[in-house]
This record gives structure tokens, sequence and C-alpha cells, in this order.
């Protein structure tokens, strides 16, 4: 006498795959009759009634239940059958939780690419970058290239073995990225939108897009392209070919391209080819003489009709008097540092010593001793080999702001923060303290130090944007969105023009 | 200072409005290895709305959010959308990027290249299909020319999470929609009928294909055709969707060759 099970799963879902295996697996098995493992759909449900079974079993069943119909030759085999397909279940799954199914890692970046995917982002110490990357780029990916201290003959080689496989190297030293919906690098939670971004400076691009999200304009994509290229040695490879590929992109409707101050034959071809892009393109250098970030990301919003209202600040909570002294300006972001650097040179027309100097003269030696006013990029090369970039480790800049804060020199300490995800998790809880502490230090030395911050961040950024600039705040710093605008502050307090 | 902890997760445009508008409440009426599915209640007749926590290497379906770090929530859970956020439990997702499931293409270049995508279709073998891609291409090509009644009869038939039958009208649908030709009343006739015939997933997959929504391997193939790639790369790129499912991906693809072979 033959021995039936019928069984209905409410909600129980497998893939295709799984359920055809399974149904494979089960009406192959010794002494089974007929098998039907399937969602309840009422065409199931005519199979099932033609295979015979009982129609009352099935009476309740909706679509959305998965039918289990088995037919064997006696119980034993029944429950056999039951057995193996209870294991086929539990074997899908328990393969397919760990690390919500990842397989086996590869042992290449090609071997990883065979499996699928079109980016690889390489993170490596730039001495064993190029050998990945490179691998990357043969295998028809595009890269994103995180890794700084990439010497430069590689990267042109990178670059130019990329445009004959028809891909993009985003990098060295690529901070930031968004591609395909996805934030690489430093990447902030931006609105979706109408702004594709090219990009030969990470922190830039953030402080472009993040103005850009707090007036209500989202991006299509953000591409970097390395800090070096539009030297005239890289002559903007990466630069042209990202340009290319957003102006082909539909979603894309006007093309931004940031970078510090390019070679000017490099920059005459960045130019000409932004005039022959179907799409509308805005170009800018930023450095000293050119327009700021924040102007450049209000001729993006005028472009696209919006109307242009100037970055949110939150006030310190004292008077912003002038005082004697200094600024000292501690940056993790090497183009926020430029701006700032370019805006207090222009306005005070004095020097602004620095590790990574707008004029040759300017340059600290390397114990980076303070002198008249300074600004440096803790960010640089040379300050990064062999320890993380100050947007996620904070110590040798909180080490900086106590030493500037005993020097009596010190009048305005000027500061970036940046947020979004790859920063630092929550950075008002190490520096809103430090803060506060130097502020006391000054105070106790008979010195109003005044703390100004860059912070760039959008409302979305999971650090909470707001809740981090009111943390500063309340530390007695004054917060603005626009690092152009911190640094304008910073300048005024030292006695400098006003805004 | 407290933080508010949240996971990321990247999103289709099409539920866009769901996560983004007032806070709804639904469950997770289905769970599996690499989705959860979760039903928002809906007002008078219309069905649940439908919308899937899809594990990175699961399907980016149209209806579906895409989360890096879980777990997914198990049947049953109660699931907080809107105001930005999916909430189940001690879990807070929240999109920080976000997808267009519908491919804009010229479709005039895509009615020109048409042979394209019926050669690749073609080239595949038999066995590959849910269907006979005789009937299939038959099913389809009714559909261009407004004539639901062969998809009827295969609504809800096969095996899996999203029967073979739905694979072909949802690939239909997309690429009718695509072109503008799917007119309102048959696709308001294939969603009600997909209502009751199918699953609850399977059917909000057919309405967002009625929207010319459709999984990034299917809009892959099509702007692979409108542009007049050459063979080799029409064929890698139907490739990347026949890897789709056991038979979705063959299926849909059968869809779209059918309904648009009829178009043309």
């Amino acid at each position: 006498m033959t021995a039936d099970r019928v069984e209905l799963r409410p909600g129980f879902y497998r893939d295709s795959v799984t359920l055809l295996q399974a149904s494979e697996a089960i009406a192959t098995s010794a002494g089974v009759e007929a098998a039907l493992i399937a969602m309840a759909t009422p065409l199931n449900l005519e199979l099932y009634e033609r295979l015979a079974f009982e129609a009352a079993a099935v009476a309740s069943a909706t679509p959305n239940d998965l039918l289990i119909a088995v037919r064997a030759e006696d119980e034993p085999a029944l429950e056999r059958a039951l057995a193996l397909l209870e294991a086929r279940f539990t074997a899908q799954v328990a393969v397919a939780t760990v690390g919500f199914g990842v397989p086996e890692p590869p042992h290449t970046t090609a071997a990883a690419l065979r499996r699928g995917g079109t980016l690889s982002l390489i993170s490596l110490p730039g001495a064993h970058a190029f050998v990945e990357a490179m691998d990357a780029v043969q295998a028809g990916a595009s890269v994103m290239l995180f890794s700084d201290n990439v010497p430069v003959e590689q990267e042109i080689r990178l670059k130019d073995e990329a445009a004959r496989h028809g891909v993009l190297v985003m990098g060295p030293d690529c901070g930031t990225a968004v591609v395909g919906g996805l934030g690489l690098g430093f990447a902030n939670v931006l609105r979706p939108g109408p702004v594709g971004i090219v990009a030969a400076s990470g922190t830039g691009a953030q402080q472009v897009s993040c103005l850009l999200d707090a007036a209500g304009v989202g991006v299509t994509a953000v591409l970097g392209t390395g800090g070096r290229d539009l030297s005239a040695a890289v002559g903007a490879r990466s630069t042209l070919a990202a340009m290319e590929l957003l102006d082909k992109h539909p979603g894309t409707e006007l093309v931004v391209v940031l970078s510090k101050p390019p070679d000017p034959k490099v920059a005459e071809r960045v130019l000409a080819a932004a005039a022959a892009l179907d799409t509308p393109a805005l170009v800018a250098f930023v450095g000293r003489g050119q327009r700021d970030l924040t102007a450049v990301t209000a001729d993006v919003i005028s472009a696209l009709g919006r109307p242009v209202e100037p970055p949110t600040e939150w006030a310190a909570p004292y008077d912003r008097h002038p005082r004697a002294g200094a600024i000292r300006g501690l940056f993790s972001g090497g183009t926020l540092c430029d701006e700032a650097m370019a805006i207090a040179a222009d306005t005070l027309g004095a020097p602004i010593h620095s590790n990574t100097p707008l004029q040759a003269e300017w340059q600290l030696g390397a114990d980076l001793r303070s002198r008249g006013h300074l600004m440096i990029d803790f960010g640089d090369d040379q300050l990064t080999q062999g320890r993380a970039h100050p947007m996620i480790d904070p110590s040798l800049r909180l080490e900086r702001i106590a030493q500037e804060a005993a020097d009596p020199t010190c009048a305005v300490l000027l500061l970036d923060i940046v947020l979004g995800y790859g920063s630092h998790a929550d950075p008002a809880t190490p520096f809103a303290p430090a803060l506060r502490r130097a502020r006391e230090l000054a105070a106790a030395d008979g010195r109003d130090l005044a703390v100004v911050v860059a912070l760039v961040g959008s409302a979305g950024d999971p650090q909470g944007r707001d809740a981090t600039a009111q943390a500063l705040v309340a530390a007695g710093a004054s917060v603005h969105l626009s690092n152009a605008a911190a640094a304008r502050v910073a300048v005024e307090l030292v006695g400098g023009a006003d805004r | 200072m407290a933080q508010r902890r949240f996971f990321p997760g990247w999103a289709s445009t099409s539920i866009g409005g769901v996560i983004t508008g007032s806070v709804r409440t639904g469950t997770v009426i289905a769970d599996g290895p690499a989705a959860s599915y979760v039903a928002l209640p809906e007002d008078d007749d219309t069905p649940d709305l439908l919308l899937g926590l899809l594990a990175p290497d699961a399907v980016r379906l149209p209806i579906g959010m895409c989360v890096l770090e879980g777990p997914l929530p198990p049947r049953g859970t109660t699931v907080h959308v809107g105001e930005g956020h999916i909430v189940a439990g001690r879990h807070t997702w929240q999109p920080v990027r976000w997808w267009d499931p519908r491919p804009r293409l010229d479709v005039a270049a895509l009615f020109a290249h048409a042979d394209l995508l019926i050669d690749a279709v073609d080239a595949e073998p038999a066995g590959s299909f849910g269907l006979p891609l005789p009937v299939a291409l038959a099913v389809a090509g009714a559909l261009a020319h407004a004539d639901a009644h062969p998809a009827y009869g295969v609504l809800g038939l096969g095996p899996g999470l999203t029967p073979t039958g739905d694979d072909i009208v949802a690939g239909a649908c997309a690429v009718l929609a695509i072109a503008g030709r799917l007119d309102d009343s048959l696709r308001a006739a294939l969603d009600a009928h997909a209502h009751t015939r199918t699953t609850a997933l399977s059917a909000a997959l057919v309405a967002a294909a009625g929207r010319g929504e459709m999984i990034p391997q299917a809009a892959r193939l099509l702007a692979s055709v409108a542009a007049g790639e050459p063979r080799a790369d029409v064929a890698a790129a139907a490739r990347s969707l026949f890897a789709v499912g056991s038979t979705s991906g063959h299926d849909l693809a059968a869809g779209l060759a059918g309904a648009l072979k009829a178009a043309s």
C-alpha cells in the first residue's frame, strides 16, 4: 500500500534552483512514486490533482504556500524521502546564511572578477597595489585605487592599460567615489540627483557633493581620478575617460570637473574636452585666485536653476572679535587645506607655512614646528605612511591641538572634520573634549583661543551631522558646512579683511 | 552623546516613495536564505505592497533594497517602513544609494536591433527554458498584440518562487512598457490575474514589469541590444541574464525577445 504525505508551508520560500533540485532528488530516490514540490499556485494545484493526491489536503492553500506532496511505496520510503528533502532545505540555508551566502573567497583579483563584477576596490599598501590593480584592469574591471604612495610611472601604465580595456582607473590615492549607487572609500550619504562629479580631489568632491546635498541637489556618480591625474606626466588620462563616461550616462544632466590647479597644457585639454561634451559641463580648478569650492557649488546650483542659499553654520558661543596671533590650520583633507591656505594667503598677504605649501619658501621643516600662520595637511602621503588616514585616526591632530593650545602665538585653531562612511565613527567624542581643553588651557594663560571647524558631511551621514556640530559648538567652536566660510572666519578672527 | 545606529542599504527607486513616505507597518510574509519579503497592507481591495530586503548577492529585484548587514528578519516579524528607514526589531536599515530599475533606452534602436536578442535566445539549448521556447515566444508575442489569454494560461505555472510562466509574462511586459506599447487596461487585467494566480512576490514583479522595471541583468541586455553592440557582446550580456535563477533568466529573456519580435 502506498503512502502519501501532503504539507503546506506558508511563506516558506526557496529559490527555484533549490526547489527543482530537491524535487529531482526526491523523485528519483528509492521507493518514491510521485513528488511535487512547488508554490501552491492554481496551475501547480492542477498538477497536484492530476497526480491524484487528496484534494481536501490543499483546500486552504494560497499561492504563497510551499506545497510538498510525496507518494512512496511504503511509510519507510516516504520518511526517507522527506528526510532527504529537509536535508536539502537545511543544507541550502546552512551554506547561504554564512555571511549571506558568500562562498569561499577567491585567491586573486582576477579570480574574484571571473565570478562577476565590473569594479574592483583596491586598498593595499602602495608598494603592493599596482600588481592587483593591473590584474583587475586586465580582467576588464574598473578600479578604485584607494592606496597612496603608488609611483607615478605605475599610475600611467595602469591608466594606459585601462584605456585599452575600456575601463576606468580611479586613483591612486582616490579617497571617495560613488559608482552605480554604491559609495566607495570615504563616502557621504548623498541623495540621488542629476549631477555627475569627476574629481582629482577626494575631499573637494566630498565638500561639493555635501553642499549640493544640503541644497537639495543629488548626484548620479562621483568618479575620483587621483590627485595627480591632471599633472603634466599623467595628462588627465582618467579625468577625460570619466568625463566621457558621464557624458554617456543618461541620468547625468550636468558634469562637474574638480581639480587642484592642473598643469596649464593639461588644463587646456580638459577645458576643450568639456566643451565638446553633449552634456553641459562645469570645470573648476581650485587654488589661489580661483573660485572656492563653495562658490563652485553655488554655480552648479544656479546652473540647475535652483535658488542659492549660504551654507549652514553654527555660531560659536562667544563674540567673533579679532585677536592678535596666528592661524593654525590642522586638516585631514588636502584640498580643504589648499583652499583654506589660498583664502588666507590672498586675504592676509602673509606667508602661510605648510607641509604642502602654496609657495616653496613657505615649506615647513620636517619637524612641522609652528611659525606664524600655518596649515598642515595631515592626510599628505608623508604623514600617512604606516598609519591610518587622519579622517579615521585623529591622534596626530589631537596631539597637535594640545601643542598649539600651549603656544602663546596661536590665536585661532582651524580644523576640518569629514563625516560619512569610512571616516571616524564619532569624531565629536575625541575632538569636542580636546577643543574644550585647548580653550581652557589658553584661557588659563589669559588667551581667548578661537576654534573654527569646517564640518564636511551630509544630513544623512551615520555620525549625525547636526549632533556633531552641536557637540563641537558646545565645546566652544564655530562650525561651518563650507570650508571656505570657515577659512574666512579664521582670517577675520586674526584681523584679516572682513567677510 | 547617544548615536543613532543603522545599517546602510541600497534601494530601488521603485520603492523610494514607500521608504521615504510616512511610516507604515507590515509583516515579513516570507523569508529565504537571500531575501525577506515584507507585505505592507493597502487600503480597500488593493493587493498588499511588497518589498524585499535582499542579501548583497541576491538578484536585485526592482522592488528590493539590498542590505549589507543583517540578519534578514524572519517570517512573521513586524516591520516599520517610512521616513527613510526600514525598522525590524533592533535593526534599522537606511538606503544610502538608489538604483533606477527602469532602463532608459532608445526605443527605435531597440526595435531596429531586435534580431540580436532573438538570435541570442535562439542559440540557447532547448532544455534551458522552463517552457518550450516556441510557447514562451507565443505568449509574449500575443501580449505585444494586446492578447492576454495565453498569458493567463501560464501565470503561476512552474515550481519556483517566480514561476516560469510569470517570468515570461514579466519579460514581455517590461519590454512593452519601456517601449510605451503596454496598454493600461491590459496591464491592470494582468495584475489582477497575477494577484490571484501566483505568489505575492511574483505578482509584485509582474506589476513592476508593467511599469518597465526589471532586474539589472535584463536592463543590461536590452541596453546592449539597443546600442547595436557586436554579437559577442550581446551574447555576453545575455549569458549574465541566463545565469539568473534556474530557468528564470532564460524565461525572462524569452519574454523580452518574444514581445520585442512581435512588436517590431
